[in-house]
């Protein structure tokens, strides 16, 4: 792996093309045409922004989604690699933007070895967590140790699999980077949480509630000091080390406005309280009716839930679009930059309406919620050129990512939307 | 001759060329570009409906493709689409797949995950049971049981009967009897580590000492078999499948398929542990119409108690109280509670034991024709 510490602001079109033996086609002559290209292209700058679009169809990844899926379960899980293979490739080729697709390279065999591996790490803890809780902590802390590493793995894995117009991406972020960078929120997170924990345990019958209380309040503290700070370094560090070729990607949000969209999204949270209360209230009748029924109980727990669920809807759906807003607002690609515009109303409305369909039909509109949520997702995105979009060089450096970590990282649902 | 775009794989100029494909070579030209390839050299991308195909040439080069031309020369060129794509491609096929993947699932639900959880049971150290157990007895001491006001006599008594019953096969499970007064009323369970709970209040509810035998019977049957660790093995595979199906909407909504799915299980085992008994009983000459009696008396003593509406708030509370633990996945206890579930039949779906009247029926059944001579008449 090359060290690219310093940060290019051009890409430097001097030695891209020292690499691959082959002289016999194209490479020789194709510098000198670019450089022409370049020149006269530069001073024609095409500013309208240039929307992403996704052109695949639901009907089209339905039948792709029902073969993996036979063909994962009659394998008891070994094709499920090659079924990722076929589902990323399905989206990244229908991803276009300036008239041009993307394309996913991932190599089935090293997504297998991830995926065993990840699976390993599920069970030892699964079995960690039936025995004890102490073996349960010590896996657990194990796995918060380890995962920094795998999240850098699995970056790297993503984007030296993912090109565009015959480049690929790279990523470029350390280990030691995602050290620093990401183990601070766990670290802080666990030692609260054994602290509120403690707290709990030592009043199990009685608890007084003053201190219960400032156990609580504690535990709130600290996740709105950390989850902000843990989320923009996350971010940084993702979009900070990715590269396009040798062009390297730029990340200038800062952490203030991550602690605005979290400040924003708690009081979006406490407004949404109010409805659900007089929806509460005026059926409060029917609930009590309904819940003297036989089953009562089974109509209490999905009461409770959609109701959780509903505001963890509202929530999810404004985080969600001013994150990504945010993120890709403030990503630039050497002398382009991107544009997003998500209504966290109409994500809002694709996650619920998704939701009840994918209920209704008992999960089979699961490949058409997927295409509809990309398909808008990738809708608001945009690309503004500056210059000309053919000016992108390939950095010859070979760069043999592992699957592990992007598996492991997967399983754990830690897999970072966009 | 159709027309592509040509990518070199070492910047992002697009290059416009033209493609022609003639007795499996592929020549491409343009403005600078001419290069021809054996078809075999290339890798195809696979065929999508929206989507430019690519043509991948061994220097990393690549051209893309977007005119529909391109699948007859291919073809007339000797390539054949991956079985796969075919499959993909062809609706009839995917539904096909779709109803093998239903009905797969279906009998992996039925009798696939039984079997493996079965064989699981089989190979997992003893130890580990013993552990999952003492955990669980912990919990629910904790939470809701406290030691046991029975009279030690009655206790005694009640152990050593139970001690000195023959195991149905003569097989020689082994179990250990604890009692405890509880917070939820007339109950009895198995864990599995081997111990079997029974509550007071249910031991006074009883009106012979072959009614809580008959109860123990069917713990044993529970313990007999390793319900416990094979539920919870169950649990584990329902809830897998459940997130696989549909997951990335919510791992916290899919935990009430997977709740409802292991009903099923639970009645499967409740059916099994009342076989257990009732082999059991009969083959020490006992009858099971006290147990039967028992269940109806604990079926009456529920819908007894308080007015109609609150007695049912009650059972909500009692009910949900066992289902959150299911749901935490690490009580995989069968508990017995019989606190009524009102009049009217609860739905069997929903439910984690089989009907009050199918398994009073049952026991009942088993005594017809039966002559029985008292032996413990005798109870204080």
């Amino acid at each position: 792996m090359t060290e690219t510490s310093t940060l290019r602001l051009e890409a430097t079109p001097a030695a891209p093309l020292a690499g691959s033996g082959d002289a016999v086609h194209g490479p020789a002559h194709a510098a000198s045409a670019r450089r022409e290209a370049a020149a006269t292209a530069a001073p024609a700058a095409k500013l309208e922004p240039r929307r992403f679009e996704f052109t695949g169809s639901g009907s089209e990844y339905f039948r792709i989604w029902v073969v993996n899926l036979l063909l994962t379960i009659v394998t008891v899980g070994v094709y499920s690699a090659w079924a990722k293979v076929r589902r990323l490739q399905y989206f990244y080729r229908n991803t276009c933007v300036a008239g041009d697709i993307f394309d996913y390279h991932g190599n089935p065999k090293a997504i297998l070895k991830g995926r065993i591996l990840a699976l390993g790490l599920l069970v030892a803890y699964k079995i960690a967590a039936e025995l004890s809780t102490f073996a349960a902590l010590t896996v657990g802390l194990v796995l918060v140790a380890i995962m920094p590493w795998l999240l850098a793995r699995a970056f790297r894995f993503k984007l030296a699999n993912s090109s565009y117009r015959g480049l690929r991406f790279r990523f470029h972020g350390t280990v030691a980077q995602a050290y620093r960078m990401l183990i601070l929120f766990p670290v802080i997170l666990a030692f609260t949480g054994l602290f509120a924990w403690s707290v709990f345990a030592s009043f199990d019958s009685r608890p007084r509630i003053g201190l219960l209380v400032m156990a609580v309040v504690a535990l709130l503290v600290v996740l709105m000091a950390t989850v902000p700070l843990a989320h923009y370094l996350l971010k940084r560090y993702q979009h900070d080390n990715a590269y396009f070729g040798q062009s390297p990607f730029f990340f200038h949000a800062g952490p203030g406005s991550f602690f605005k969209v979290y400040a924003k999204s708690m009081a979006v949270a406490s407004l949404g309280g109010i409805p659900v209360a007089i929806f509460g209230f005026l059926t409060g009748d029917l609930f009590r009716y309904l819940s003297t029924t036989p089953f009562g109980w089974l109509f209490k727990i999905l009461y409770g839930m959609a109701s959780a669920y509903a505001s963890y809807l509202v929530l999810r759906a404004y985080l969600e679009s001013r994150i990504q807003n945010l993120v890709w607002n403030h990503t630039e690609l050497a002398d382009l930059h991107f544009e997003s515009s998500v209504s966290a109303r109409k994500l809002f409305w694709i996650h619920a309406s998704n939701l009840a369909l994918i209920m209704l039909t008992l999960g089979l509109y699961k490949p058409f919620a997927t295409v509809r949520l990309v398909r808008y997702r990738l809708a608001s995105l945009a690309l503004v050129p500056q210059g000309d979009l053919d000016e992108f060089f390939s950095d010859q450096t070979v760069d043999d990512a592992g699957a592990a970590g992007q598996e492991a990282g997967e399983f754990f649902d830690i897999d970072i939307a966009l | 001759m159709i027309d592509a775009i040509y990518f070199d794989g070492q910047s992002t100029r697009r290059q416009p060329v033209t493609v022609v494909m003639h007795k499996r070579v592929v020549a491409m030209r343009g403005e600078g570009v001419k290069q021809s390839h054996r078809l075999s050299r290339l890798r195809v991308s696979e065929r999508l409906e929206h989507a430019p195909r690519i043509l991948y040439l061994p220097d990393g080069g690549r051209i893309h493709i977007s005119d529909p031309q391109l699948d007859k020369l291919l073809a007339a060129n000797g390539y054949r689409e991956p079985r796969v794509v075919r499959w993909q491609r062809n609706w009839l096929l995917s539904l096909l797949a779709l109803a093998s993947v239903l009905t797969l699932l279906l009998s992996a639900y039925q009798w696939g995950l039984p079997w493996a959880a079965d064989q699981a049971a089989l190979h997992l150290p003893a130890s580990l049971e013993q552990k999952v157990g003492d955990g669980q007895l912990e919990l629910i001491d904790a939470s809701f049981m406290s030691p046991s006001e029975l009279d030690p006599v009655v206790q005694a008594r009640l152990t050593r009967l139970f001690s000195q019953l023959k195991q149905p096969r003569g097989e020689q499970t082994a179990y250990r009897l604890e009692f405890r007064r509880s917070h939820i009323g007339p109950n009895a369970l198995a864990l599995p580590n081997g111990v079997i709970v029974m509550t007071d209040e249910l031991v006074k509810l009883a009106d012979s000492d072959e009614a809580v035998l008959g109860v123990l019977g069917h713990e044993l049957g529970h313990v007999q078999r390793r319900h416990a660790l094979r539920r919870l093995l169950q649990a584990l595979g329902v809830g897998v499948v459940v997130n696989l199906w549909i997951g990335d909407v919510s791992s916290a909504l899919a935990a009430v398929p997977a709740l409802l799915l292991d009903q099923k299980y639970s009645r499967d085992f409740e059916r099994e542990s009342d076989q257990y008994a009732i082999d059991m009983m009969q083959a020490n000459g006992l009858p099971l119409t006290p147990m039967a009696e028992l269940f109806e008396k604990m079926g009456k003593a529920g819908a007894q108690r308080g007015g109609a509406a609150s007695h049912r708030h009650d059972d909500g509370t009692a009910d949900r109280r066992r289902h959150a633990e299911a749901d935490d996945e690490d009580d995989a206890a069968t508990e017995d509670e019989k606190g009524g579930k009102g009049e009217a039949e609860p739905l069997e779906y929903f439910s984690s034991h089989p009907s009050d009247a199918e398994r009073i029926a049952r026991l009942r059944a088993a005594d017809a024709g039966r002559k029985f001579d008292s032996k413990f008449d005798s109870r204080q």
